[in-house]
């Protein structure tokens, strides 16, 4: 076969096409960015350059091309950056990049010089002249015709092949490290689920709830149904003494007359009320500035449960906790941040529970201001009405769990 | 200029090819499932445009809401509302995004399949839905508690509900991702926008 000449020699003596896939991938690596897409997406590592994987392709395929020797070198880191560049930039370039890059890498890998597997061992021999003891005539008379045997100086030429141990030796490096780095990339991100777009405060592990809620902050414990003084006679007492509390359960008209005379009534005549204490859920709750607005809050099978203590990631927060099977609430309008949820009517069902940490609205016309503090939620206790409606509600932190939830034209707005 | 005659002519040995190749395709693999299964977290940066999606339907489960910011390119800080859905149901969906002077419309699931998604998260500015239904649906949760497919800092207030289905969705985004997404009936053109 004829010896190729000038460039086909050139391009012959060296991992060329690898090299050209590696090059062309880390161009696109690179170009990528600058396309004008206008989304470019970071993803796993942040502040590792999204260039750099393209440009370690870029110097192995060109580095290679100089020093063809080192081509298994080359190869594997030319894969290694190809598969890094999922992570580091744009998913691989779109994938574009990193297929280019895993082949020109693979091809610069495989690449090897035409060396037969024994290397040629021809051993320089000074000029061989026949023994002059030998018996016999010179071959010169033996042969008659031929010129004078005279071994002509043959090369040596040993040529720089690595022996086959030393290939074998390759291919397994060849095979291990890939395979080890791909290995551990996954195994690396499946061990470490991390949220991505938020800052990089760590969550805190929460108390215990269910420590918390054994122990009430208000100083009363297990307090029995039914509220604190147990007076027979319903109704309302004179002014100028408190009001009594009734033990049973009062109906609509009742209600508003007791809170009425409550609302006028001495405070210390509340004091010695106790109110009530419940457990909470499972649910870890946010911390962050919230408010529901209503303009009606309709409560089907209403309790009033207790004071809970509400486990959130920063300790514990006291609030108020209302058990019912439908809550109904209209015009509804939820900040939270400062993002809005807005919507006409808002219906949960089946299980609802509500919490809040304050809760101002107006109860059967009398305006009232709830917190866990306030006394009126020993007579909220209470009080069980099949139906019970409030107005101009304004609960602060509010909390809702229900089994279903409806909305009508339901709006988020960040 | 002669080549020094150390240097020889080779070719590509293909059984060292395999033996690269093969850890390779693996790795590469790995790194495709990894994503699709949310195990290797996107941190997006932003393009600069929002754009406008609207869908006849989603239904979902795993739904989780709540508020965090962004940073778009060329913009502050923006408040944003993140959604997700653990798998996601849309019908008709429409995305609609401004290049320059073009339009650009994307149109699926117009058929009898719908799109699928699932690990869906939208980063939205605004989002409305003539009717809203959840099941089990919890309002007040520390977002970094939520159990959807990604979670937000700590203390601030998230929701989140097994079941989702909204109906008559239009929403103004920055940015979704989704571990997969089916998209059947796929339909790209420019000039039209989304109804």
């Amino acid at each position: 076969m004829a010896e190729p000449t000038g460039f086909r020699r050139w391009r012959r003596t060296r991992p060329f096409w690898g090299a050209v896939f590696a090059v062309l991938g880390g161009l696109e690596l690179i170009l990528v960015p600058l396309a004008p897409i206008g989304i470019s997406i970071h993803q796993g590592m942040p502040g590792v350059a999204s260039w750099l994987c393209g440009a370690i392709l870029i110097i192995c395929g060109v580095l290679v091309c100089t020093q063809p020797q080192q081509r298994s070198f080359f190869g594997i880191l030319s894969v290694l950056a190809a598969l890094g560049s999922f992570v580091t930039s744009n998913l691989g370039g779109f994938l574009l990049g990193m297929l280019l890059g895993i082949a020109g890498g693979s091809m610069i890998f495989a690449w090897s010089s035409k060396a037969p597997r024994a290397p040629e061992q021809i051993i320089e021999l000074p000029d061989f002249e026949p023994a002059a003891e030998l018996d016999g005539p010179s071959s010169a008379e033996i042969v008659p015709g031929f010129a004078e045997p005279q071994a002509a100086p043959l090369d040596v030429r040993i040529t720089p092949s690595p022996g086959p141990r030393h290939a074998r030796g390759k291919l397994l490096a060849a095979g291990v490290l890939p395979a080890a780095l791909s290995a551990h990339l996954v195994a690396g991100t499946t061990a470490t689920p991390s949220p991505s777009p938020s800052p990089a405060a760590s969550s805190t592990p929460t108390p215990a709830p269910s420590a918390s809620s054994g122990t009430s902050s208000s100083g009363t414990t297990g307090t029995s149904d039914t509220g604190a003084t147990t007076n027979p006679k319903a109704g309302s007492s004179s002014s100028s003494s408190c009001p009594e509390i009734p033990s049973s359960t009062l109906t609509a008209d009742e209600t508003k007359t007791l809170l009425t005379s409550l609302q006028s009534a001495d405070s210390s005549c509340l004091a010695s009320l106790s109110i009530p204490t419940s457990t909470s859920g499972s649910m870890t709750y946010s911390t962050q500035k919230a408010q529901l607005k209503a303009s009606s809050l309709t409560m089907y099978g209403m309790g009033f449960d207790g004071v809970v203590d509400l486990p959130t990631s920063s300790g514990s927060v006291r609030a108020m906790k209302f058990s019912m099977t439908k809550a109904q609430f209209d015009d509804v309008e939820q900040t939270f941040g400062d993002s809005e949820l807005t919507t006409p009517r808002l219906t949960f069902s089946s299980s609802v529970v509500l919490y809040a940490t304050k809760m101002t609205g107006k109860l059967l016309g009398i305006p009232l201001t709830l917190t866990p503090d306030s006394p009126l939620l020993a007579v909220l206790k209470l009080l069980k009405l099949p139906v019970m409606a409030m107005t101009d509600v304004v609960s602060e932190q509010p909390a809702v769990t229900a089994g279903t939830a409806d909305a009508t034209t339901l709006g988020t707005k960040a | 200029m002669t080549t020094p005659s150390t240097a020889a002519v080779g070719k590509i040995r293909w059984k060292r090819l395999a033996a690269i190749m093969v850890p390779a395709a693996i790795g590469v693999g790995g790194l495709l499932t990894a994503t699709a299964n949310g195990a290797i977290t996107s941190s997006f940066a932003y393009s600069g445009s929002d754009f406008k999606v609207t869908a006849d339907s989603i239904d979902g489960t795993g739904f989780e809401q709540y508020g965090d910011t962004a940073t778009p390119v060329g913009k502050g800080t923006q408040p944003v509302a993140i959604s997700g859905f653990k798998t996601a149901t849309i019908k008709n969906m429409c995305q609609q995004v401004s290049l320059g002077p073009f339009t650009l419309r994307l149109t699926a699931g117009t058929g009898s399949q719908p799109v699928k998604a699932t690990n869906l998260v939208l980063s939205v500015s605004s989002l409305t839905a003539d009717s809203a239904e959840f099941g089990n649906i919890e309002i007040g949760k520390d977002a970094a508690k939520l159990s959807g497919p990604q979670q937000g800092s700590t203390g601030m207030f998230g929701q989140q509900a097994d079941e989702a289905h909204l109906k008559g969705v239009t929403q103004t985004a920055w940015a979704t991702t989704a571990g997969t997404f089916t998209l059947p009936d796929l339909n790209l053109g420019f000039g039209k926008t989304c109804g």
